[in-house]
């Protein structure tokens, strides 16, 4: 019998109330746990402390949730401010992890939460293992990519103990996204690489000889003036310095060609590809995270399967569905694929057109047939060996239907890409 | 004290969005919020964080365990205190700028002591949880007051959300539009610069570097002088017959000085869509041809004024019954040189046009007898630039609602949201009647306020004993009752799901923090979108389906 007095929250009434309309839901199951069991067994890792991180922490503590690690490579700056609420002015410059860790522990003392100022990347395996879910809230395709990549591995390499459900939320604007990935089972994230448009880029050409917008000048003097002049500095889209120093080039170009347009703001969004972000999309965003978050691990009502997509700039408008497995994944898939171009296009051609392609999306691919090095981008001895390659048609280099080895920072794994010619 | 260049950092992600225009409608209001629990922090969190001017919470409610719990901005140490008081000191802490109010009352009996104050200075009011006799007395004060109302709750994973306003008008609604090229209706300046440029003369560098707008312009001159049907292409704005879409996109490939030139491929995939003939967009049209349109008066408000010279404009021979030029040109494959000479000639047209406007908003306003400073250049600049998406709101309000049902039950039940939308207002009625949640005993803190006669502070240990899951199947009959009595009332055949009853018993009208988050940031997005007159606002119902990870939107 289940009385009022042991169910003191919502969440209690979801866990120990009778529910015969909820497919999976057991009061106990076969190992003899209860949902709330389950929930208090759960180890939890959030990927990402900022505007979506901190609405996960938030959420999953109260949520029930008692055991929390969270990762984060970064550190707070002020523009975080206006919803990354878990920081303060005095925080600036802190690990975002720590200081998020800090703050749930002041408010919820009942909680473990444990900060990692690191990256991803740099945790060995044994760190991912000892979850029972993972929530992403990332603010790259690319870190994303990794994570999907690794733990799909870790099934590989470790069966069910390395089976890690991932709920994968993202935002932009008044837009975002809800993924729910179980690994080798199913639509993976790199099945879904396409349902995101690919980012905006600008033509070489344009930027260095026909520039007719502003962002073509912030482009021409990030990418090819700034090289010229510091050519031993990288550039740091959060130097405020770097940032006037790149609006007074930009500005003088655009006066040349008659443009008009440039500003400070506008600028630093080129540089640093800034999405606009705020609380309200955030947390709506989050919710729905940690709300599958909370049904994967105790069952209490079915998960989404397996992505949601809202967007609430014109009135609200969200369609949940299930997009599938792709065949030819990168990750889960056969991963091979096959492109096709002209037989005396260059090799730098074929690169470039694995770099634009939205089924790829590679970031600086270095290309392999069978043992032999056509062009490696690392490291920088070989970059330059196998540079007069790029100039090079690709026939002179290998026959039509050959399978070539690709490998780039964007994929944890190598791809077969076979390339056919056209001509 | 913050500077100019502190905000302008700190706020810089949403600035992006909204611009300082944005921002300053958000910093000189005040939102006015009945309620402290979750549902009620969440919204507010996400107003505060962005710099809403100031906000009042109005709340009776005392910090007890459960709270501590579910809702972030109370703490153990908070227990016993009043929420509404908790509530504002921790929202306030996110952000100094803002100013918040605690009034330790209840909804009844902040509004009985008379409507003036609590809603009055408000800019908008959000009502959280509320018993429905006391959102039916705050939606007639609000609707009245032409202050716009959102109204949520939450039971389980399930939330609604209801935006209720008279009127809202968002100039600018930042709306996606095609490009606004006028190419089947050129206006001189357009017409003598493609004139000007001669195709044939090019080498084919240069010709690979004229932008795909002239070689379009320049393809249909050619198309209309071969053609039989001269005096049709004479005539503006003519629909082109599908086949000759086709010879002319053909013309265009064959015009190029190499395959594959890019100018030539935009001119080729560009053709169709901006070769349509204009239309002003039908929410604009709809807008002109409004009796708050035809006939303004000095107590119109600006958009009406405004709206009003647009029509004046649109109906005179200047125009030829086309909205004025935005003056954007999209990105093209051009040299900077013809780009540039173009995009002048577009923004030449626009200013030209706005000129015009400016001369009807000025004989609009002497007609009114307003001052011709009334409406600032500013105003006038952005309208025309939005003039093809302006957006006006009309909501039905929620008092109606309450008393004779949806309006189009038949719309709830098109997007899926009938079986939710019944069973909210299936449980206010529940609660009306037997003073508690179904699926909650009574007593229960669950409800944030309490149908009059109820008494939250009542022995909690008469119910301790109870079988919750007894008090589930029994009221969860009572409630698919009731919900499939108001189903009949309003004309709809079907009976309402059993599991979503099943599910909204289950919840005992519980908060569950993850829908209380989700839902408040629904409700703090339409609260800015309704304060800044940017972007759209829904309108007007939403329902969040947790349970199957779905938001369902509908016109009610």
């Amino acid at each position: 019998m289940v009385t009022a007095a042991a169910c003191k929250t919502g969440v209690e009434r979801f866990l120990k109330l009778k529910a015969p309309h909820v497919k999976d839901f057991e009061l106990v199951n076969e190992r003899g746990e209860t949902p709330q069991d389950l929930l208090d067994a759960a180890k939890v890792l959030v990927i990402g402390a900022g505007g979506l991180g901190c609405e996960i922490l938030k959420n999953l503590t109260m949520s029930g949730f008692k055991d929390i690690h969270v990762i984060d490579m970064d550190t707070i700056d002020v523009s975080n401010l206006n919803r990354q609420f878990l920081f303060r002015q005095a925080d600036v410059g802190r690990p975002k992890a720590e200081v998020a860790a800090e703050f749930i522990k002041r408010r919820s003392p009942n909680v473990s939460i444990v900060p990692h100022y690191k990256r991803i990347q740099d945790m060995p395996e044994e760190f991912y293992l000892q979850f029972s879910v993972v929530v992403c809230g990332l603010d790259s395709i690319e870190a994303r990519r990794w994570i999907n990549a690794f733990l799909y591995g870790l099934v590989e390499s470790h069966g069910f103990e390395g089976f890690k459900p991932m709920v994968d939320g993202g935002t932009e604007g008044f837009k975002g996204n809800v993924r729910v990935i179980l690994p080798t089972m199913g639509a993976c994230w790199e099945c879904g690489l396409d349902l995101h448009g690919a980012k905006t880029t600008y033509p070489i050409c344009t930027i260095a000889n026909t520039p007719r917008l502003p962002e073509h000048c912030i482009e021409w003097a990030s990418v090819l003036e700034w090289p010229r002049r510091f050519p031993d500095t990288k550039l740091d889209g959060d130097d405020a310095d770097h940032i006037s120093w790149l609006v007074e080039q930009a500005s003088e170009r655009a006066a040349q060609f008659n443009i008009t347009g440039i500003t400070y703001s506008l600028t630093q969004g080129v540089v640093k590809n800034i999405i606009p972000a705020i609380a309200s999309t955030n947390a709506i965003i989050a919710a729905a995270c940690t709300n599958e978050a909370l049904k994967l691990v105790t069952l209490c009502n079915p998960m989404l399967s397996n992505y949601l997509q809202f967007s609430g700039d014109d009135g609200v408008y969200s369609y949940t569905f299930e997009y599938d497995k792709r065949e030819d994944c990168l990750v889960c898939g056969n991963k091979e694929s096959e492109v096709s171009l002209s037989a005396s296009a260059t090799l730098e051609e074929l690169i470039d057109m694995l770099k634009e392609d939205k089924a790829f999306q590679l970031r600086a691919p270095s290309l392999a047939f069978g043992s032999e090095m056509l062009y490696y981008q690392n490291p920088e001895s070989l970059e330059k060996l196998t540079r007069p390659n790029l100039q090079r048609s690709v026939k002179d280099l290998f026959a039509s239907s050959s399978t070539l080895t690709v490998t780039d920072p964007a994929v944890p794994t190598s791809l077969q890409v076979t390339v056919i010619f056209t001509d | 004290m913050r500077t100019e260049t502190d905000k302008a950092k700190l706020y810089d992600r949403q600035l992006r969005l909204w611009q300082e225009s944005g921002q300053a409608a958000l910093e000189n209001a005040c939102v006015c919020v009945f309620g402290s629990s979750a549902l009620a922090a969440e919204s507010l969190k996400n107003l505060v964080l962005p710099g809403i001017g100031r906000f009042v919470v109005v709340d009776d409610a005392a910090v007890d365990e459960q709270d501590v719990l579910t809702n972030f901005f109370v703490g153990s140490k908070d227990v016993g205190r009043p929420r509404a008081q908790c509530v504002v000191e921790n929202l306030c802490e996110l952000n100094p700028a803002v100013q918040g109010t605690a009034i330790v009352r209840s909804a009844e009996d902040a509004l009985s002591a008379g409507a003036s104050g609590v809603i009055s200075s408000a800019s908008l009011v959000i009502a959280c949880g509320l018993a429905e006799h006391t959102v039916r007395q705050i939606s007639e004060i609000c609707w009245s007051a032409h202050t716009p109302l959102v109204c949520a709750s939450t039971a389980g994973f399930a939330a609604r959300l209801r935006t209720s306003v008279p009127e809202h008008a968002a100039v600018e609604s930042h709306v996606g539009l095609k490009s606004d090229l006028r190419l089947l209706s050129p206006f001189p300046a357009l017409r003598d610069y493609a004139e000007a440029v001669d195709l044939d003369s090019l080498d084919e560098t240069d010709a690979g570097h004229v932008p795909y707008v002239i070689i379009i312009l320049k393809a249909l001159q050619r198309w209309a002088a071969s053609s039989n049907s001269q005096e049709d292409i004479a005539r503006r704005n003519m629909p082109i017959p599908y086949s000759s879409k086709q010879q002319i996109r053909e013309l265009i490939l064959q015009a190029a000085p190499a395959p594959g030139e890019e100018n030539f491929q935009e001119a080729y995939s560009h053709f169709i869509a901006d070769c349509t003939p204009y239309e002003i967009p039908g929410e604009v049209s709809q807008i002109l041809d409004d009796p708050a349109c035809t006939s303004v008066s000095a107590q119109s408000d600006k958009f009406w004024i405004l709206a009003h010279a647009l029509r004046r404009y649109v109906q005179s021979v200047y125009s030829q019954g086309e909205l004025p030029l935005s003056g954007t040109i999209p990105d093209m494959k051009a040299d900077t040189r013809s780009y540039i000479a173009l995009q002048r000639i577009y923004k030449q047209k626009a200013d030209q046009d706005k000129a015009e406007v400016s001369r009807h908003v000025h004989e609009t306003l002497q007609m009114i007898g307003l001052p011709t400073d009334y409406v600032s250049a500013g105003e006038i600049d952005t309208f025309c630039k939005n003039a093809h998406r302006l957006r006006l709101l009309r909501c039905t309000p929620i008092h109606t609602e309450l008393d004779s049902g949806p309006t189009q039950p038949s719309a709830l039940s098109g997007s899926g949201a009938l079986d939710h939308y019944v069973l909210f207002r299936a449980s206010d009625a529940f609660l009306a009647k037997h003073a508690r949640y179904p699926g909650a005993p009574s007593s229960s803190k669950a409800a944030d306020s309490v149908a009059p006669g109820g008494d939250a502070a009542n022995g909690n240990s008469l119910n301790s004993s109870l079988d919750l899951d007894d008090l589930v199947s029994a009221d969860t009959l009572e409630l698919s009752a009731i919900a499939n009595g108001m189903l009949a009332s309003w004309g709809v055949d079907s009976d309402v799901s059993s599991d979503i009853a099943a599910e909204f018993v289950r919840s005992g009208h519980c908060e569950l923090h993850n829908i209380a988050s989700m839902a408040g940031g629904l409700v703090s997005q339409e609260a800015i979108k309704l304060i800044t007159h940017q972007y759209v606002p829904a309108n007007n119902l939403c329902i969040v389906d947790g349970a199957s990870a779905r938001i369902l939107v509908a016109k009610i």
